[in-house]
């Protein structure tokens, strides 16, 4: 890819961490030129694990999660997105503006997968407004039905028993496994039990809404689970629809680069949006680190001042039931992890079937990243 | 420049010590050991410190000029 000019435009087009990586790395790099950040959202860039913990339980007030300001940038806020013509190197924006581009970080991320029905008390959590409005209702002590077993159902159930009011979790896989295996996510199921959430492992075939205009959820089995407030919690999915007809191979599955992040001549993208290859074919890899650890590599790329690819290094971390859980790499299966020597809290790590070590967590234990990555090249 | 830690909200995940080891470092009891506390950050230190409080993914960290 022919590096943008040193004294060229990057426009930058999301409103977290990955966009406001983009920016920072551009202006660490001595760029020279023009960078423009386009949000569709009215805050400045700002970190999202904040809003499922201390924004939501209002302990935090909203503005405590923007990122360190961006200097020498300007920020185009609240302005969608809707159009990309990457042969004119033009971003249209929703206001009819358009903006030109000599090169283009897209770090769109990902919106919440919501389900039809269940009326207007139905919530999904993703923006600082989502965390505001959800979090007053729990802390009014309305009742909870959580829709989906994965980090984030699992830490709001947390936030609402926290809070005091009652959590019914439907899920139809047993939450956390996915990302955790059998063993660690079992634990904490067991604490969210303990808490007092009241699990129920079925799926949900259509969400509707009672009489009083309560959310339901229709359960495979024919029961209903009713609350005075929904979460839906099922995953997320890469807005992308911005970029149909620019020609970019992107869809319902991400947003697909190369190695290097590389979209197209002058594009290159980071964070949620992006389906990074792996062996199974282009999958998205929506954390943080990755949003991070892309950014600064694709903004490399951009300017040419670098040549190595991206490189997966996973970090996952959550806090629900009291318990905070560090991983690093990835979990095997239902392999039962060995138990290392921790001075507080548990360490565990699991080897792949060629008995290397693939990942190792940290429970209730202080150990940071570097200390967790040593677990994993060592032994 | 200077760093404002706010020691409360920091939940020893170490992105800033992945990204300034030189500025930042985590003990083995997860505490955060900032180099520069209340001084100004030396020049040469300014690039990496302020890449690795922009990692900080609990906001924890602040630039101040």
């Amino acid at each position: 890819m022919t590096p943008v000019p040193a004294d060229g435009h990057v426009v930058i087009v999301g409103g977290s961490i990955a966009a406001a990586t983009a920016a920072r790395s551009l202006r660490n790099r001595g760029h020279a030129g023009r960078v423009t950040l386009i949000s569709s959202e009215d805050h400045p860039p700002y970190a999202r694990p904040p809003l499922s913990k201390a924004v939501l339980t209002g302990t935090d007030v909203p503005e405590s999660a923007y990122l360190p300001e961006l200097e020498g940038v300007e920020l185009l806020l609240g302005v969608p997105a809707v159009g990309l013509d990457p042969a004119a190197r033009t971003v249209a924006l929703a206001d009819g503006r358009e903006v030109g581009y000599d090169g283009l970080v897209i770090a769109t991320g990902a919106r919440a997968r919501t389900l039809p029905g269940g009326g207007d008390r139905v919530y999904t959590l993703r923006d600082l407004g989502d965390a505001q409005e959800l979090g007053q209702l729990m802390r009014q002590g309305a009742r909870l039905l959580v829709v989906g077993g994965g980090p984030l159902g699992m830490e709001v159930a947390s936030v609402g028993r926290e809070l005091g009011t009652e959590v019914t979790l439907v899920s139809d896989t047993p939450p956390m496994e996915a990302l955790l295996g059998a063993h660690l996510g079992g634990l904490l199921v067991e604490a969210a039990t303990a808490a007092g959430v009241e699990i129920v492992r079925q799926p949900v075939s259509e969400m509707q809404q009672d009489q009083a205009g309560r959310p339901v959820a229709v359960l495979a089995d024919g029961r209903r689970v009713d609350g005075d407030v929904a979460f839906v919690a099922i995953g997320c999915q890469p807005n992308v629809e911005w970029l149909a007809g620019s020609g970019l191979a992107a869809g319902p599955r991400g947003l697909e680069v190369d190695e290097y992040l590389r979209v197209a001549p002058g594009i290159v993208a980071a964070g949620d949006v992006v389906a990074f290859p792996a062996e199974s074919g282009c999958r998205r890899t929506p954390y943080w680190q990755s949003a991070f650890d892309q950014a600064v590599t694709a903004v490399e790329v951009l300017l040419g001042s670098g040549d190595a690819p991206h490189l997966p290094r996973p970090y996952f971390w959550t806090e629900q039931f009291g318990h905070h859980v560090k991983l690093v790499g990835s979990v095997v299966g239902d392999d039962a992890p060995e138990e290392l020597p921790a001075a507080a809290g548990t360490v565990m790590r699991w080897r792949g079937s060629n008995g290397a070590p693939v990942g190792a967590a940290g429970i209730d234990c202080p150990l940071s990243i570097t200390k967790l990555r040593k677990l994993l090249a060592s032994a | 420049m200077k760093i404002e830690v706010d020691y409360k909200r920091c939940e020893g995940h170490g992105l800033c010590e992945d990204q300034a080891p030189d500025v930042f470092e985590l003990d083995d009891e997860g505490d955060l050991i900032y180099q520069f506390e209340g001084q100004d950050v030396p020049a040469e230190h300014q690039t990496a410190a302020a890449r690795g409080a922009a990692a900080c993914p609990v906001a924890a960290l602040r630039v101040v000029q």
